[in-house]
């Protein structure tokens, strides 16, 4: 028996969550230790996880997230039983999980993913850059090798990059305002701009106008919008091998 | 009222993956165990591969923006069972950390790959390199 491992919660935190029809969870249970707990998942050693335990890990963080602040596990982690995880996960960190608790509590993250139209953006990105046309005209041709290319592509690639990011910095500029905190995540491809906000719950319908407005002003942009998710790209947590008799340590 | 707007988790698989494997809190080597099953390596070097197309089709757009080119440009499928095939061979790593260390491994062998085949190829048409791209998204 193994346990695998989806998220960090208050002790009082309902496990599983109240179920939402028409969607159907994984069997749940919690580990506790004082006031933290974990909500984990019964599995045989061995077991693989497949593709639907990774969509099943973001709706049961979804679906805890309605009562409470969570503190989402990557995908993938697991612990041999019910003391260890007691032992090396909640105890020896007890007082950091409860400040992040507190810290994300009320908040949650959304995410949006620009798509900028690809050509454009190149022609633009070409017609401000003297260097980069004249580096295409070198590297670009038939005569040049595939090492080559594939540098003028990168080049061309950190140019896009750039040019991105300052048109989305102009565009969000409504949903940053209302956010807490914000920040640039790696895209799917580079004519994409993803970026992430950490928003007041309550702020939500707020920033849901927000985009509404940026949608309605630039119909060239597609934009893709998701949340509210644990807060992700907020959080970055490492528990470092705590043996189960000395003290852990901690790094993020 | 604009909540139709907004969806609870991303629509593609890939994106899915990217959300739960990307981040989160991290256990470190003593109590975890692995638990690795789904393609997690497959999913590293579909990112590699979807890198390097990317680069050279910049490099054939701004030539065709640019200056203009008749050359086809290397195409990927023909590299994508060399890709599979070193993953496969990582994949019995099997902890979850030797997946990004294994990328630059992929990403060497991707680059022998491409020198080796050197002939141009009909490039994908861009649906189907999205399709490469987000894999088994269906």
């Amino acid at each position: 028996m193994a346990l695998q491992l989806y998220a960090i919660v208050r002790r009082e935190h309902p496990v599983p969550p109240p179920a939402i029809p028409g969607m159907e969870l994984p069997p749940l249970r919690a580990v506790e230790w004082d006031k933290v707990a974990a909500v984990v998942r019964d599995v045989d050693e061995g077991e693989q996880l497949t593709e639907e335990d990774a969509v099943g890990h973001l709706d049961v963080l979804n679906q805890l997230m309605m009562s409470g602040p969570v503190l989402p596990m990557r995908f993938g982690m697991a612990a041999p039983d019910d003391d260890s995880v007691r032992e090396e996960v909640l105890r020896s960190a007890e007082p950091e999980l409860l400040r992040r608790l507190d810290e994300f509590d009320g908040f949650a993250e959304v995410r949006m993913d620009l798509r900028f139209d690809e050509d454009a953006a190149l022609r633009e990105v070409l017609a401000t850059d003297e260097e980069l046309r004249s580096l295409a005209a070198r590297s670009g041709g038939a005569s040049a090798d595939m090492d080559e290319r594939i540098r003028l592509g990168e080049t061309v690639t950190e140019h896009l990059t750039q040019w991105r990011q300052a048109h989305a910095d102009d565009l969000l500029s409504g949903p940053t305002e209302l956010a807490e905190r914000s920040t640039s995540l790696e895209p799917p491809e580079p004519s994409v701009e993803r970026r992430a906000f950490l928003v007041a719950m309550d702020r939500l319908p707020d920033m849901d106008d927000a985009v509404a407005e940026v949608r309605e002003e630039h119909p060239e942009i597609d934009i893709e919008y998701i949340g509210p998710l644990p807060a992700y790209s907020f959080l970055e947590l490492t528990l470092t091998s705590a043996q189960p008799e000395s003290e852990s340590q901690w790094g993020w | 009222m604009t909540m139709a707007n907004r969806a609870p988790r991303p629509q593609g698989l890939a994106d899915v993956l990217e959300v739960v494997l990307d981040k989160g809190i991290v256990i470190d080597a003593y109590v975890r165990i692995a638990l690795v099953g789904i393609e997690l390596l497959t999913i590293d070097a579909r990112v590699v591969i979807a890198s390097v197309d990317t680069y050279l089709r910049y490099a054939e757009a701004v030539n065709r923006l640019d200056i203009g080119s008749e050359q086809k440009p290397v195409g990927l499928p023909g590299l994508v069972g060399q890709i599979e095939h070193t993953g496969a061979k990582q994949k019995t790593k099997g902890a979850l950390e030797g997946v990004k260390e294994t990328a630059q491994d992929v990403m060497a062998s991707f680059r022998e790959g491409l020198t080796e085949q050197r002939q141009a190829r009909e490039r994908a048409p861009v649906s189907d390199r999205r399709a490469l791209r987000r894999g088994e998204e269906e």
